[in-house]
């Protein structure tokens, strides 16, 4: 069981996050006729062994989104970014205003 | 036999305890293996696969042998270590894997008929007629193996907790508990644990002394030195098993419960530092005969001696090829066991070592090799040395011998840490790190009680020092040296372990007797003949030769047979043992029961169970429920004498005929607010979302990236920035995330807010020809607003019920193909709501419906559901919902569609059924093929994925997936449910999914 570094909430269990998706499907043209572009970002991801951007959600936390950069055979987590607007919950569970 | 003086029991107290039936006697401080020792019980167990007669080996975590089923007999608890097992009053052990009992055990044969057995033997013996398998799998279960797991549920209660510190240190032997002392000082929260009773590791084991005290007062002084700081916790009896990523450190801790039972708790220890103070394990020696009961480590001799006073023995006999088993010798002899001999592999000891033996008369055998001679116990030693040319023979009945220390390296390399062999010690010791981790004291190779000492107080500096502290800092936060000296006390020599196993033809010659087994594994009866056969047939890799002789692989995980079995495998394959390698440590270290990883989420605890608030109002209609995801919902409810068959029945009739309600609470729903609403329900939805008006309500599907259906429920907008959408029972979390991924980090531009409302909103769809008319008695000012409402219309209205008003939202849409409304109102006032509606039932005859009910009447409808209609693999095309498919606005998924695949035949397509015999069943999961037969009938080409029996229609209604189903229309085809209902293929006609009002008249009415 890995230990992630919420941005918001600090270094928490990883069972209290999700992980969503590769960093890659940020970069949709959105709209756009780039079909190709697009599918391939959808199916022709890259799988290499070392480092990759991967985006969780603190899911069982303050629903925040952050960036990973984690080594898929180390399990190393280089850093973890906030991602997107602020979560809508701090970490006592409590609305942010 | 039990000393008279001497050793950490309390001999004020007595234990009554039993083995095979047989009452014993204990004491506190023994633990099962010691007390069983002092009764004088020798056998034990009989071995995995030639069922010979074992006795205790070892003295700790190691052993391989005395494996025992502990409890009463419904919940005993099998191949439990009794090294392990601290006694306890009442304690009922019992030996396994023999029939009929363990002094006579007729599956012995199996020793005769080891030829057969030899490695791999089942896999080239059994391997036809392939038929024949099961029978001879269940034979070989009966006749080789370990305990019986328990036929009840035990007693046993188990809990799991998270736990953080600074420093974890594990094993609390000498430089453990020397870290700790130093690093109590300090401001660190540190944790101790230890898997034995009381802390002291080997110092309780053996005759030393520190600073004039015995090795035991010194651990005693420590130990009340750590228990009073504030910063330090002590755990006993608990295992560290597992070493997992970012210095997770799983810990098995067993409580004593009463004095019967031992619960146990599972700690998921975060440390910042850990330190592996885990020490080391002695290595057997390999010989002929070398599992007879009377053999066994050296090191346990005088454990069993020094911290339990049992005598494992009257007259004993030393095989060694270190210095360390002549503690043994002095130490035994010094209680008054008659010591006959001490055989050293090595031609030359040490001189001191040798004068401690002639001091007491002992004889000492240089450049010996020995065998052991006995049929249920040892009865003899032969022996040939380097001396004499003349074997010799030695009367005994205990054989202490030692091959070696082997440092517990497990956790050091769960952690991914390097191992770096050590030639000089002939084994491997921890290299690098590779998490925040110090490897102290014997496990380092180390095996001077000084130099132990000295390398706890290392590492704990070192730990220190990554902590930022520094020697004589004020303010606490610095770590200084202990003013505590120290006596050079050894706990043993080390010399470089020469020979470990005995070569079998030079001992033949030299007429010692080889002709018996030579152990490497005990655990799993691997012998010296069964490597060479693997090396033979070409299994010359470590990780090979362990998985085709099973050495290592006991539940012991070879503790004591690996290095051994290694180094015979170098021998062969004549490469240096680092160049072989070693097998990868895996958790756990010590076996964990499953229990404990299951902890309190066991039955009804498995899962978290949700329940709508309408729950209570469900049970009092006499619902039988049944989970919908996590959701516990009605099914249907039962009315006095009812069968459920009928109740569905009945609750499916109301709704067509008259009119039914029911609770739609579990709906996932949304709201939705901002100016750019409309842009982000275009997006997300396939149809056109942006020309929905204020008071109305649409169908909407989503995609996901891939173009494959995520989710379908609707879309109400309730006001000119305001929207109420709703998803599918399954998919409501999913949706949540998916749409606020979109919101916070793709679309963070868009002006829309988005709240989940799932709990907040409570809803009852109220269904059926007399909908409109029975909430037209709740409607009161209102009514005029409900009757204008059109299908797939919103209103706002208050329902009245003497005097009192609750606002609710009032949807007409429906799902089960009648005129039908869903009414929501917030959570508070659901049952208010449920009983107003109830009570103006009976002139109508109002019934509610449950989920069976509900489902025959959107089968008969062709309405899908997510995940059962259409899987992961569906398309809006493949459900019929292409048409829907916007064209003038891009939506999420809408390029994956435009691949070719997409639109080629050979797709799954939706369809209905129906059976060509009316009578037929058609049920949910079976799989659909072009002929019938129960043989060579083909490839699957779908299945069906929903089914239920249509009381109107008097069949079954099915909906299906099926390969190219809408260019079937109207074709027969069959339904294969052979594990079920049907054992027979069913003729089946592919119909349009649609069997009831196709024309939709009855929703518009």
């Amino acid at each position: 069981m890995q230990e992630i570094r919420c941005p918001w909430c600090g270094p928490r269990v990883q069972t209290e996050f999700e992980y969503y998706c590769d960093d890659s499907l940020l970069t949709e043209v959105w709209g756009s006729e780039a079909v190709q572009q697009n599918l391939d970002r959808v199916f022709l991801r890259s799988n290499h062994l070392g480092y990759h951007q991967e985006i969780w959600q603190h899911t069982h936390g303050c629903r925040g989104w952050l960036r990973v950069l984690r080594h898929n055979l180390t399990h190393e987590i280089k850093e973890s970014q906030p991602l997107g607007s602020n979560p809508v919950v701090d970490k006592d569970g409590r609305m942010q205003s | 036999m039990r000393m008279s003086q001497g050793g950490l029991i309390d001999r004020g107290r007595i234990l009554n305890f039993s083995f095979n039936g047989r009452s014993l006697q204990g004491h506190p401080g023994d633990s099962l293996a010691s007390a069983l020792i002092a009764n004088g019980i020798r056998l034990v167990g009989r071995s995995f696969k030639y069922h010979r007669p074992r006795g205790i080996f070892s003295a700790g975590s190691e052993e391989p042998n005395a494996m025992l089923r502990i409890g009463p007999e419904a919940t005993a608890e099998p191949n439990t270590r009794a090294t392990q097992t601290p006694l306890y009053e009442g304690l009922q052990a019992r030996s396994q894997n023999h029939w009929p009992s363990l002094e006579v055990d007729l599956l012995s044969i199996n020793n005769l008929l080891s030829p057969v057995f030899s490695t791999g033997f089942y896999n080239k013996t059994f391997i036809s007629p392939r038929k024949l398998w099961p029978v001879y799998e269940k034979m070989l279960r009966h006749i080789a193996g370990h305990g019986r797991a328990p036929g009840q549920r035990g007693p046993e209660q188990f809990e799991q907790c998270f736990s953080h510190c600074d420093v974890l240190i594990i094993g609390a032997g000498p430089a453990g508990l020397a870290a700790a002392r130093r690093l109590a000082s300090t401001d660190l929260r540190v944790v101790v644990v230890d898997e034995c009773e009381r802390p002291g590791g080997w110092l309780l084991k053996e005759n030393t002394s520190i600073d004039g005290s015995n090795g035991t007062d010194w651990c005693d002084r420590i130990t009340r030195q750590l228990s009073a700081a504030e910063n330090v916790t002590l755990l006993y009896l608990t295992t560290a098993f597992g070493f997992y990523d970012h210095n997770l450190v799983a810990l098995a801790e067993r409580l004593p419960s009463g004095a019967a039972t031992f619960s146990q708790r599972l700690h998921r220890v975060r440390a910042k530092q850990v330190v592996f103070a885990t020490g080391s394990i002695e290595r057997p020696l390999v010989f002929a005969n070398n599992d007879l009961p009377g053999i066994m480590l050296a090191g346990a001799a005088r454990a069993y001696l020094n911290q339990f006073a049992a005598k494992v023995g009257q007259r004993m006999v030393i095989y060694t090829n270190n210095d360390s088993a002549y503690r043994s010798a002095v130490d035994l002899s010094d209680a008054g066991v008659d010591v006959a001999a001490v055989a050293d592999l090595r031609e030359a000891p040490h001189a001191s070592a040798i004068a401690r033996l002639s001091e007491r008369g002992i004889s000492l055998y240089k450049g010996a090799r020995i065998a052991a001679h006995g049929r249920r116990h040892l009865r003899s030693v032969r022996l040939c040395h380097s001396g004499s040319e003349q074997a010799l023979q030695l009367d005994c009945d205990t054989l202490a011998v030692s091959g070696g220390w082997t440092p517990t390296l497990h956790l050091h390399s769960q952690s991914g840490g390097a191992v770096r062999f050590e030639p000089q010690l002939d084994t491997f010791v921890p290299g690098t790190p590779k998490q925040a981790t110090v490897a102290a004291g014997a496990v380092n190779g180390l095996h001077g009680l000084q130099e132990c000492l000295d390398d706890g107080e290392r590492a704990a500096v070192t730990i220190a020092k990554r902590f930022g502290l520094v020697t004589g800092a004020p303010n606490g936060r610095s770590i200084d040296p202990s003013n505590e000296s120290v006596e050079n006390q050894l706990l043993f020599d080390t010399d470089c372990p020469a020979v470990k196993v005995v070569n079998q033809h030079k001992a033949r010659r030299r007429g010692i007797g080889a002709s018996g087994k030579y152990f490497v594994d005990f655990q799993n009866d691997v012998t010296i003949s069964d490597v060479r056969q693997a090396y033979r047939e070409s299994y010359v890799s470590v990780e090979h030769l362990k998985r085709y002789t099973t050495l290592g692989m006991g539940t012991d995980q070879g503790k004591t047979s690996n290095l051994n079995g290694l180094d015979l495998l170098a021998g062969l394959r004549e490469e240096p043992v680092p160049k072989v390698g070693i097998t990868t440590f895996r958790p756990p270290y010590t076996p964990v029961t499953l229990g404990l990883l299951a902890g309190q989420s066991q039955g009804a605890h498995l899962s978290p169970t949700r329940k709508t608030v309408l729950h209570a109002k469900h049970e009092q209609a006499g619902a039988v429920f049944d989970f919908n995801g996590l959701w516990l919902r009605p099914r249907c409810y039962l009315r006095h004498g009812e069968t459920e068959e009928t109740a569905i029945g009945r609750e499916i009739r109301a709704v067509r005929e008259g009119v039914g309600m029911t609770d739609v609470s579990t709906l996932g729903k949304f709201e939705i607010q901002g100016a750019d609403c409309a842009e982000f329900l275009n997006r997300v939805y396939i149809g056109n979302m942006d020309t929905l008006v204020s008071g109305r309500c649409r169908y909407g599907l989503m995609l996901s990236d891939d173009g494959m259906v995520l989710d379908d429920g609707t879309v109400t907008r309730l006001d000119q920035q305001h929207y109420f959408i709703t998803t599918s029972t399954g998919h409501a979390e999913h949706v949540l995330q998916h749409l606020e991924f979109l919101l916070d980090v793709l679309w963070p531009e868009l002006d829309v807010n988005l709240v989940a409302v799932t709990e907040q909103w409570a809803g009852v769809a109220v269904a059926g020809p007399a909908s409109r008319k029975l909430l037209r008695q709740l409607a009161g000012s209102d009514t005029e607003v409900l009757e204008s409402v059109p299908y797939m219309g919103y209103a706002s209205i208050e329902l009245e019920e003497s005097g009192q008003c609750i606002k609710a939202r009032l949807l007409r849409i429906s799902y089960s193909g009648e005129m039908a409304y869903e009414i929501y109102v917030p959570a508070h006032s659901a049952t208010h709501v449920w009983e107003l509606i109830l009570n103006h039932g009976p002139g109508f005859d109002l019934q509610p419906y449950g989920m069976d009910a509900m489902d025959v009447l959107r089968i008969e409808k062709g309405f899908i559901v997510v995940g059962a209609d259409a899987d992961g693999r569906t398309t809006p095309m493949d459900i019929g919902m292409g048409a829907m498919l916007s064209k003038t606005k891009h939506f999420i998924g809408r390029h994956a569609l435009t691949r070719p695949a997409m639109h080629e035949s050979g797709r799954f397509q939706l369809v209905g059924l129906q059976a060509v015999n009316y009578q037929d069943g058609l049920f949910e999961g079976a799989q659909l093929t072009r002929l019938a037969g129960d043989r060579g009938y083909g490839a699957s080409i779908g299945h069906i994925s929903s089914a239920g029996f249509s009381p109107l229609l008097q069949r079954h209604v099915a909906l299906a997936l099926v390969r190219d189903g809408r260019k079937h229309l109207g074709q027969t085809i069959y339904s294969q449910d052979p594990a079920r209902a049907c054992p027979t293929p069913v003729g089946v006609t592919i119909v349009e999914p649609c069997a009831y009002d196709p024309e939709g008249a009855r929703l518009r009415r």
